[in-house]
């Protein structure tokens, strides 16, 4: 198997390191944090050009929006990084169906929608029957390799990214355990790839919204399957009906609308979902306690939305309650980004909670692609070397230079990502720096500071990350107060 | 280069000391204006009882007046309007031609007979002039007329008229106005204000008119002006956000009349799908409904349902409508309909993703940024719509009046209907979900009524008017509490 030790020695080509890359990346960079961020940049572009024409070979005739696109391009063969351009794939394309399908429970005629825009084959799927979306995506991801995922936007609209059980595992495995575990310029220790790490997640363990899906693969490579290591707030599963419900109705709210039909199944469920709303604060109360008791001393993996965090850390801190997790956990606070109202001094309140002697961890990732990029000592999210960055003028569109230091529209070309297109451009608007960073590090870096461009237009039109437990309680009010 | 000045006019003097730069938002220009909390108390009227000077004027005054000044807001001869002008080539977000399609106007903005209808359709020139008598059954006599406020008013930046349509409205009501001018068009009702003090310093009506700039939602400012002794009434122009946020003000003696933002739809019946030639007449007038000013107002035509009839190639013959109706708007002339200056990114993501649709979707044209038409073969309309602009449409055909309804929504203003017969089906069922005017397809953007009647509905010239009650009664009504 070749890996990045063979290229570096030069007993492996280009050719063969781009294989392997797009093969397993995690194999080919041997589990290690350090072997990723130090490749240099030159030969990295290289090997990341190969892999770039390889993958358009690979999947130009296999997903067949991309088969289109390039057809109608004309282009067919991709042999520059600048080629690519007019082959990414916006945002949008991942909610190009009409609404009207969902709404309407035509299931097959999704099915038949999501399989233009993956490589694998679900014309053997028969999701006629199915009564709703989580039991479509439960069908797709029990009768194929796809894992999708959806995301909900203020206008309504449901997005579906059909993500494979590979790219999972690069995500979570690789984007996390990897990366925000180990510790660059060291080798990764026994523990950092092979002992179930403490998992504490404050909310569903599993759903289809990358929210309440990311759980379910954090107890596969975090815990490695060990429910001892599993510690979500809640033990159901997140609803992705109640959330499309949600979309619906702030886009309603907002139109001045009031045609909103809600789905019979989720009337039927309204008592067990009133029982499941007023047991809330004991388990976010049960839930803290395992924190300070349970885990005390124990490598710890807590990632959270600073709204919920707050909300746990506010109620133990007037019980007296503190975690003392142990020096190599891993704490991020900040899941989904900033923009979200918070009382005035709740940094000093999760920060006392959770009593960590180690700065809090930050990353920027998003669910359509499997590559986080983790921010360095020096405030700098350095991307993972399968991820090409395409930094687009907010005007033109157009590619900026591939050097210095930019402010654009993110587009990335992810290299590892299996079971859709790797090109995607983004809403989000970040600041790029060509240059080296005093870490050490060799990769592209990109400033911390991530604004989405909709939202600075004067609006925003997603429900972010942190939003989404705000909005499934306010479908939640909604279903269980009439 | 020197940033360029957006003038503060209080009630007939021009201010330009004291200035502060406000740095362009979202494309606008960067531009200096007076420092607001230099001038903020004297922006309102000093007291109430100073609305007097207006009721001096007759009507034929306020007439003589406005006849005057439209001679002079010419924009082949006004330098302020010029000036305005030039500065909103850059930062407007139609071309050039249409810019000069706005301003060229403006000379018979306040023809005579025009403000003389206005004021009769929107209010009744006799409420205005005078008390008018009725008498009710048990013989009381109530007289009512209706009298002017002192009104705020924040007005939008899409279109340069808007500032002497809010002249014009306060003028007719004898109101005293203040005008808050918003950040991507600072210069034009300035222009108007800096205009009337060189025709009449001392005029009554200049006497009640003020323009500035603040930064919307600048406490220090908004606190002081929103209170009710110095205003009742705030007609906000907005979205959702800037009205949210005006609310907070609100209070017994401040009122809101909110100019809301609003977008439009055609709904075309079955025979325009019969023929040849009945299809080009539909295509025509969608047209000019959907690219005229370049879709940029609110009564532009963004969705349009077609019904299909016993038609049962129906998808296809409206695809061939949307072609010939795409080739209708590339011929505009283009004073009237052109290439937009640039294609929103957002939209043309959505459009570029339908495009490699076969199954839901057809798209016509919009690969060069030229607009483009976006036939749905399910019966929705497409779940950007809020989105539509830059002469994109999406025709969506429909077996039935209940598929048209789910997409009027309280945001739906005006409804160009063809043929004409088909409004009777129309009329008194859409109010019901929140159209307000139902115009013959290829009328949609007749200014009229907007100016001078109903605004959507809203009616703000008379909500604008304290209507006030004298009731004359011959002794002790029975009716009264004390009997």
């Amino acid at each position: 198997m070749v890996t990045v030790d063979n290229l570096l020695a030069g007993s492996a080509t280009v050719e063969e390191s781009a294989d392997a890359l797009l093969n397993d990346p995690l194999t080919f960079f041997d589990m290690s944090l350090t072997k990723m961020q130090s490749v240099p940049r030159d030969l990295l572009t290289e090997v990341q050009t190969a892999a770039l024409s390889k993958r358009f070979e690979q999947q130009k005739d296999r997903i067949p929006t991309l088969s289109k696109l390039a057809q109608r391009q004309g282009i067919t063969e991709v042999s520059e990084i600048d080629d690519v351009i007019p082959l990414m794939f916006e945002h949008t394309m991942y909610k190009s169906y009409p609404t009207y399908l969902l709404e309407m429970g035509q299931f097959d005629k999704l099915t038949t929608w999501l399989n233009r825009l993956t490589p694998h084959d679900l014309s053997g799927v028969d999701a006629s029957g199915c009564e709703s979306i989580d039991s479509w995506l439960d069908l797709l991801s029990s009768e194929t390799e796809l894992d999708p995922i959806t995301s909900s936007g203020t206008t309504g609209t449901m997005s579906f990214t059909p993500r494979d059980r590979s790219d999972w595992r690069t995500f979570i495995l690789g984007g996390f355990r990897v990366q925000l575990l180990q510790r660059f310029g060291e080798p990764p220790s026994d523990a950092d790839l092979n002992e179930p790490i403490h998992v504490c997640w404050p909310s569903h363990p599993d759903g289809h919204t990358p929210f309440f899906r990311a759980p379910h693969y954090f107890r596969e490579y975090m815990a490695l399957d060990s429910d001892e290591h599993f510690h979500p707030m809640f033990d159901t599963r997140g609803d992705t009906d109640v959330m499309f419900l949600a979309a619906r109705l702030r886009a309603a709210q907002a139109r001045g609308n009031s045609q909103v039909d809600v789905p019979q199944r989720l009337l039927d469920r309204r008592e067990e979902l009133a029982t499941m709303e007023a047991e809330r604060p004991a388990r976010a109360e049960a839930w803290a306690d395992i924190l300070v008791s349970k885990l005390r001393g124990k490598r710890a993996f807590l990632m959270s939305p600073a709204q919920l965090i707050y909300d746990v850390a506010n109620s133990a801190q007037s019980a007296g309650k503190k975690c003392d997790f142990a020096e190599d956990s891993y704490i991020s606070v900040g899941l989904g980004g900033k923009g979200f109202d918070m009382p005035d001094g709740w940094e000093k309140v999760v920060e006392d909670f959770l009593n960590f002697g180690r700065e809090f961890g930050y990353f920027y990732g998003f669910s359509e692609q499997t590559g986080v990029s983790v921010r360095c000592e020096h405030g700098r999210c350095h991307l993972p070397p399968w991820l090409i960055p395409l930094i687009l003028d907010p005007e033109t569109s157009e590619l900026l230079p591939r050097t210095g230091k930019h402010v654009g529209r993110a587009a990335f070309f992810d290299l590892a990502i299996n079971g859709v297109w790797g090109g995607l451009i983004t809403g989000d608007k970040v600041e790029i720096d060509w240059g080296g960073c005093p870490c050490g590090r060799t990769t592209v870096h990109i400033s911390d500071d991530i604004k989405r461009f909709s939202v600075e237009q004067g609006g925003t039109d997603k429900i972010s990350c942190t939003a989404t437990p705000e909005a499934h309680d306010d479908a939640m009010d909604f279903l269980t107060s009439f | 280069m020197n940033n360029p000045i957006a003038r503060t006019v209080i009630r007939g003097e021009v201010i330009d000391s004291d200035l502060m730069e406000y740095p362009g938002r979202a494309g606008g220009v960067t531009f200096m204006a007076p420092d607001p909390r230099k001038f903020v108390d004297r922006l309102p009227l000093a007291s109430p009882g100073l609305m007097a000077d207006l009721y001096q004027l007759g009507f034929e005054d306020i007439l003589d007046y406005l006849e005057e000044l439209g001679k002079r807001l010419d924009i082949n001869s006004n330098e302020h309007m010029q000036e305005a002008r030039e500065l909103t080539y850059d930062v407007a977000p139609v071309p050039r031609a249409l810019v000069d399609l706005g301003y060229s106007g403006f000379s018979s903005f306040f023809q005579r007979d025009k403000v003389r209808q206005i004021a009769e359709k929107s209010v009744g020139i006799d409420h205005i002039e005078g008390w008018v008598e009725h008498q009710l059954i048990d013989g009381v006599r109530i007289k009512v007329r209706a009298f002017g406020s002192r009104g705020v008013h924040v007005v939008a930046g899409n279109g340069p008229g808007l500032g002497m349509l809010t002249l014009l409205r306060s003028a007719i009501s004898r109101s005293d106005c203040i005008i808050k001018a918003p950040s991507n068009d600072p210069f034009t009702s300035a222009a108007l204000g800096m205009t009337m003090c060189e025709m009449a310093p001392d005029h009554p009506i200049t006497k009640h008119f003020a323009v500035a700039y603040w930064r919307g939602g600048d406490a220090a400012i908004e606190e002081k002006l929103y209170q009710p002794h110095n205003v009742e009434k705030i007609i906000a122009w907005g979205g959702f956000a800037g009205i949210k946020h005006v609310t907070k003000y609100l209070q017994p003696g401040l009122e809101l009349i909110s100019l809301d933002p609003k977008t439009s739809i055609s709904v075309v019946g079955p025979e325009a799908l019969d023929n040849d030639e009945e299809m080009k007449e539909a295509a025509r007038r969608l047209a000019i409904d959907i690219g005229g000013a370049n879709q940029a107002g609110c009564s532009s035509s963004r969705v349009t349902y077609v019904l299909t009839g016993s038609h049962e190639d129906g998808v296809e013959r409206v695809t061939e409508l949307a072609q010939r109706t795409y080739d209708a708007i590339m011929a505009l002339p283009s004073t009237f309909s052109t290439m937009p200056k640039s294609y929103d990114k957002e939209l043309k993501s959505h459009v570029d993703a339908l495009r490699l649709d076969d199954e839901w979707y057809e798209v016509i044209g919009g690969e060069r940024g030229e607009g483009a038409m976006i036939v749905s073969k399910l019966p929705r309309k497409v779940d950007f719509a809020a989105y539509l602009a830059d002469r994109t449409a999406n025709l969506v055909p429909v077996e039935s009046i209940e598929d048209i309804l789910i997409g009027i929504d309280a945001y739906t203003q005006t409804i160009g209907v063809w043929p004409e017969s088909l409004k009777a089906e129309l009329q008194d069922i859409v109010p019901f979900y929140g159209a307000q005017r139902l115009v013959t397809l290829g009328n949609a953007l007749y200014s009229g009524p907007l100016i001078g009647l109903a605004h959507d509905g809203i009616e703000p010239v008379r909500r604008m008017c304290k209507w006030i009650a004298n009731e004359v009664s011959e002794g002790i009504t029975d009716s009264s509490p004390l009997s």
